[in-house]
């Protein structure tokens, strides 16, 4: 078990330390020159510092000459290793960047319905924090290398304190402990002695570390209130609510409340984690002691010079903590990893989707069939049926309506259409095919699509427009004015190049129909050969929602188009009306015949057309 | 964006210190204490070599040797482990003050200060900068509090060194004095170039952030894997990692070239320092216990002076963010926060009217409402309609008490609104806004905006809303919270019943007034019908104010008010402006064609 789990420690070390070399190349190498000349750098002055001395006592010759070479390597490393060191911190941020820009790349790229998935998401929310808590990649590799440093430091030291184990030629009249000081073995005992203190802390290090992993763990939960409680407060539309009715009182007592059980939380644990740091510090300082003792002696027994005494104080003390900040390290490294682990994890959640390779063909005519063939869907986790047995063949080249009432299933009926999700049951062909054999991104370019709850994004209107940096600006033109959107764009002074909201400089605000018009106009720009609407007119007012439903016509013609909406107007321009009630098709035929029917199309028609 | 006021770092910390000890008595005490272990523990540092090279070549017993060694390192355990502990307690109360404090005061400012100074876009960059600056241990208010310590240990630290060290050479004195002033020259040098480069730089980040947020957030998915827009949005993310790699690049360039100039000057100091003591010791003038003494002195000092500056550079950064966070707290607020008219006067239902209102945004070249003049009886029924961008919007801001006119009043009762208290004034208003949110709170704390309230009136209000059933429907009723973001078990309401729930909310608060801007815009139908009969039936006794696009709303109002380009265009009942033949009959017209016989209308398109 132990020899596996070490097995998994350098693997994981390894496959992370790929992982940087891939995304930084020179990460590395930086990181091993600093743990070089950083671990080199206190040695300079501990065996300079003791032979200085030495060469005073001695009468001082060749003094100047010592102090030179001391203070030209003192300069050679610590220069070095200092400017070397905001290279590696530039970096490691650098790289940090782009570790979460790969985090965004596998978010825009996996399943939609993985980015739906609370498991998958709250994967993300675990890797994010343990990085945040623990470090990134790059605190991970400058852990390594301080580990690698400090393994460098133990190899100077014991090269230092070996001087220890020669024996002196023993002075005349030596005594008996003199002779026993003398022996190798008392050196020996002596560097025993001197180890055992870090290793002693051994356990108390585990403890700290078992009590950050506790805090960690137990505070997820309060950090992610935290952030909740401070995005209430700091959302401006929002605090049109909270001001009306007067909630800002029953905010404050639930976040104060929150607070005294959070910080609490903090100060228990940092109270206890500390003490234990301070136990580990003073055990630590036993090696100083004896240090102090076994040298010191030494020097008294006339066996060693007086500079020797700095300098074997000065190793020992390096030795034993470059001990016990290794053995600290090695703990904080395997969590690194651990949290890491969720890192890369994340990054490599294969797609649960079956993708297909079948190109589309591709045709002038629009000739594209699309049917459903007894589709019956229900979201991951749920019990109830979204959709239920529906068959149906959308109107080829012509356009159709789908009506009823919220909750009926016509938003999913759309996402099934494009493929965010696949069907519990049955299947959707394109050409008597089923759309999951096509290759996703080719059966995607069959689709224009704009959702109800349409996103724009905060770029170039222009790319926006073309979803891509590289457009034909004559066709977002003209899609702007199909849309009837064209006007207001050139009335903006940088015309397509105008940044759309506040992150752009001088980012326009669009009214909720400006938008609507704008994500018409993207839709129109993909040209694909069906065009599906849901709920466009939502926030348009009557002459803009005019302009849309006269302009449906022509924006669609000659592809097969599919509208949703709870204005009952709309159906009155389609060829086929679609009616949705309880995840199933309840009604289908024209408007006319379906009004004429008793059923749910007409009380529907009824409730908005009694008013006028 | 107004310029901002900036204050020294000195005037910043004072302030924060201040407040510390205000909150907490004790914070002095913890700050000394660790001072003096701090300070202590370097000193015996210093010691421990020099009395060990005494007791060998002073020609000591193996006694005293023992008894020096010894007392010292107790001494030094003892504030060692003394130390680790003071410091957490401080850290601790530091982390304290940021949130019971600092937060606190960010977020009381955000949510009580005049809404029409928060919601512009310097108002809301304001406060995201103030948030920024209370939002981590080591940023900000927290940041300048944790090396306040730092600063005070190597002042003092310096200030007890230097002495030492004056007292052995003055020349090694200039030389670390030459070098903290090209360490300080070549700190302004990089400091001035982090200002003037940081505004991009900065920019890149949000940017980044920005990007961040949008690819994991699943509202965005569909658009992004219709339209393919990966390789678009990872461009712009690629662009602003790079941009900021080669920004850091210079910036760290300029801040590496400090440990250069550091190191010329040691070399220089280490020469100097070594010369002298070198001779003094061939002289005779020390022994080697002194000449250890002295390199352990020269080279503490050093370390005191270096760590000074360091902290002062670190304040130079987070005093700007302390800067941000008191320029929000201190903005003044310009609505009435004193006495005012007494409300409970205003009858119910008022009397409201607007003279000659005007309503510019700031930096805007042409007002939104533009000399307005209307009166709405008290308890008549207003339907407002007018095309996107005809000002409703403003105008409900206006009435709800978020917005003062910049122009004209408006008059509720005879009394000015401007007159009352702010937060009075907001009692006699219940607004349904048109983007709908809801508090990850309880569903009964967000009907009744407390956490102590009338149960039964509560159901009552679920019931005119028409959400009764789906509230007892749901696992804890009433006490069922809304979204999983504070509570795990908290449920997501449809668009519907958001709506509906907002509607109780109005009614639970029953204020004279009421405004319903754009209710319905989510609703089926079915729905929208039924909405529309219960505004009808709950709202008889209020005065009130109806904003939809659609027309056929305003048939159960007792008036409708055409508003173009922030002016009253038409006014008068469903009948009159249709009979009128004006805009508003256009617009019913519009709408109303699709609804109509099939005969007597052209097909569009």
């Amino acid at each position: 078990m132990k020899t596996k789990k070490r097995a998994e420690f350098f693997r994981d070390c390894r496959d992370l330390l790929s992982l940087i070399h891939r995304r930084r190349p020179t990460a590395i190498p930086a990181a091993l020159v600093t743990a070089l000349l950083e671990s080199a750098f206190p040695f300079v002055n501990i065996l300079f510092g003791a032979r200085i001395l030495d060469r005073l006592l001695a009468g001082g010759e060749g003094v100047m000459e010592l102090v030179g070479w001391m203070v030209a390597l003192d300069f050679v490393l610590g220069c070095g290793s200092r400017v070397l060191r905001w290279s590696c911190r530039a970096e490691a941020l650098t790289a940090d960047e782009l570790s979460m820009a790969a985090v965004a790349e596998k978010c825009l790229t996996m399943d939609y319905q993985q980015l739906e998935t609370q498991s998958i998401m709250d994967k993300l929310t675990r890797a994010g924090e343990g990085v945040t808590a623990q470090g990134d990649l790059f605190s991970f590799l400058w852990s390594l290398s301080e580990l690698l440093g400090h393994g460098l430091t133990v190899l100077y030291a014991l090269a230092a304190v070996s001087l220890l184990f020669l024996p002196a030629d023993l002075p005349a009249g030596g005594e008996g402990w003199v002779r026993a000081l003398n022996s190798p073995w008392a050196a020996l005992a002596a560097l025993v002695l001197a180890l055992a203190a870090p290793l002693a802390c051994v356990p108390l290090v585990r403890r700290k570390n078992r009590l950050s992993r506790e805090l960690h763990q137990r505070s997820l939960d309060g950090n992610r209130r935290f952030s909740t409680y401070l995005s209430i407060a700091c959302d401006y539309q929002l605090g049109k609510d909270i001001r009306t009715y007067a909630m800002d009182g029953m905010y404050f007592a639930k976040q104060d409340r929150f607070w005294v059980g959070f910080l609490d939380l903090f100060r228990k644990y940092n109270f206890r984690r500390s003490a234990v740091q301070g136990l580990i510090a003073v055990v630590n300082l036993a090696t100083v002691l004896i240090a102090y003792l076994f040298v010191g002696l030494k020097a008294m027994a006339g066996l060693i010079t007086v500079g020797m005494v700095s300098m074997q104080v000065g190793a020992i003390t390096a030795l034993a903590g470059a001990v016990r900040q290794a053995v600290e390290l090695i703990g904080r490294v395997d969590l690194q990893r651990k949290y890491l682990k969720e890192y890369t994890e994340f990054l490599a959640i294969p797609s649960e989707k079956y993708n297909g390779t079948l190109p589309v063909e591709k045709r002038d005519d629009g000739d594209y069939d699309l049917e459903f063939r007894d589709v019956s869907f229900r979201y991951p986790n749920q019990e109830q049926w979204s959709l239920r047995h529906v068959t149906c063949r959308l109107p080829k080249g012509r356009k159709l309506a789908v009506v009823g009432p919220n909750g009926a299933g016509k938003t999913t009926f759309i996402k099934l259409l494009c493929r965010l999700y696949d069907p519990t049951e049955g299947a959707i062909l394109l050409n008597g095919i089923d759309i999951r054999k096509y290759d996703y991104g080719e059966y995607l370019s069959l689709l224009s699509v704009v959702f109800q709850d349409f996103k724009l994004f905060s770029m170039k209107l222009g790319e926006s427009v073309a979803s891509s940096a590289d457009y034909d600006p004559r066709r977002v033109w003209e899609c702007l004015e199909k849309a009837g959107m064209r006007g207001r764009v050139e009335r903006m002074e940088k015309g397509l190049d105008t940044g759309l909201f506040q992150q752009e400089e001088d980012g326009v605000e669009l009214s909720g129909g400006e938008g609507q018009k704008l994500a018409i106009a993207r839709a129109l720009y993909k040209d694909a050969p069906v065009v599906i609407l849901d709920e466009p007119t939502a926030a348009l007012d009557p002459v803009s929602e005019y302009e849309i439903y006269s302009r449906f016509g022509e924006m669609t013609a000659g592809k097969t188009s599919v509208y949703i909406s709870h204005r009952m107007s709309s159906c009155r321009f389609c060829d086929v009306v679609f009616v949705f009630d309880g995840g199933t098709i309840v009604q289908q035929g024209s408007h006319e015949a379906l009004l004429a029917q008793d059923g749910l199309y007409s009380r529907l028609w009824q409730a908005q057309a009694q008013y006028y | 964006m107004k310029k901002q006021k900036h204050r020294p770092a000195l005037v910043n910390i004072w302030y924060l210190l201040r407040q510390a000890v205000r909150q907490d008595r004790t914070y002095p005490l913890a700050l000394a204490a660790v001072l003096a272990v701090k300070l202590a523990l370097p000193v015996i540092a210093t010691l421990l070599p020099t009395a060990a090279v005494a007791a060998l070549t002073r020609g000591g017993t193996l006694g005293t040797y023992l008894a020096a060694i010894g007392g010292l390192m107790v001494l030094y355990a003892g504030g060692t482990f003394l130390g680790v502990l003071l410091e957490e307690v401080l850290s601790v109360k530091n982390s304290v003050f940021r949130t019971i404090w600092g937060v606190t005061a960010q977020t009381k400012k955000a949510l009580t200060m005049d809404y029409q100074l928060l919601e512009s876009p310097e108002g809301l960059q304001r406060m995201e900068t103030a948030s920024h600056a209370v939002g981590g241990n080591h940023v900000g208010v927290e940041g300048m509090l944790r090396h306040l310590a730092d600063w005070l240990l190597n002042l003092l630290g310096m200030v007890l060194y230097g002495g030492l060290a004056v007292a052995l050479d003055w020349r090694i004195l200039l030389v670390l004095a030459a070098m903290t002033a090209a360490n300080y020259a070549i700190a302004l040098w990089a400091w001035r170039f982090n200002m003037r480069t940081k505004g991009e730089a900065d920019k890149d980040l949000r940017g980044q952030n920005y990007f961040f947020r949008l690819s994991r957030n699943p509202a965005n998915g569909k658009d992004i894997r219709l339209y393919r827009m990966e390789q678009w949005i990872m461009g712009a993310v690629t662009a602003c990692v790079m941009r900021r790699d080669s920004w850091r690049r210079r910036s760290f360039g300029r801040r590496a070239l400090r440990s250069v100039s550091d190191s010329v000057f040691l070399v220089l100091r280490d020469l100097l320092a070594y010369a002298m003591l070198v001779g003094s010791f061939l002289a005779g003038d020390i022994d080697a216990a002194g000449f250890t003494l002295t390199i352990g002195v020269i080279s503490t000092f050093t370390n005191w002076l270096n760590m000074f500056v360091a902290a002062s550079d670190d304040w130079r950064y987070e005093t700007l963010e302390v800067d941000d966070f008191r320029n929000f707290l201190d903005q003044e607020d310009i609505f009435n926060h004193g006495p005012g008219p007494d409300v409970s006067k205003v009858q119910s239902p008022p009397r409201v009217e607007l003279r000659d209102v005007t309503f510019t945004y700031p930096g805007g070249e042409k007002p939104v409402i533009d000399h307005l003049n209307l009166t709405i009886r008290p308890g008549e029924k207003i339907a407002l309609v007018g095309l996107n961008g005809a000002g409703k919007t403003t105008l409900v801001k206006l009435l709800s008490g978020l917005y003062r006119p910049t122009g004209g009043e408006i008059l509720v009762d005879g009394v000015p609104a401007a007159d009352f208290n702010a937060a009075e004034y907001l009692r006699l208003v219940g607004t349904l806004y048109q983007d709908v949110k809801l508090l990850p709170f309880t569903v009964g704390e967000n009907v009744s905006g407390a956490e102590d309230y009338d149960r039964e009136r509560v159901w009552a209000c679920l019931e005119k809303a028409g959400l009764r059933e789906a509230v007892e429907a749901l696992p804890k009723g009433l006490d069922t919270s809304i979204t999983q973001r504070l509570e795990r078990d908290g449920v997501d309401l449809s668009g519907g019943q958001q709506q509906r729930l907002l509607f109780a909310r109005a009614l639970y608060k029953d204020a004279p007034i009421l405004i319903l801007d754009e209710p319905t815009a989510a609703l089926d139908p079915l729905a929208e019908a039924d909405l529309y009969q219960k505004y009808a039936q709950t709202t008889g006794d209020k005065t009130s104010l109806f904003i939809s696009h659609r027309l056929s709303s305003t048939q159960f109002c007792d008036r409708v008010v055409y508003l173009e380009n922030g002016r009253v265009a038409e006014e008068g009942t469903h009948r009159e402006l249709l009979e009128r033949g004006g805009k508003y009959a256009e617009l019913f017209e519009i709408q109303s064609s699709y609804y109509k016989d099939k005969t007597d209308q052209e097909e569009p398109s």
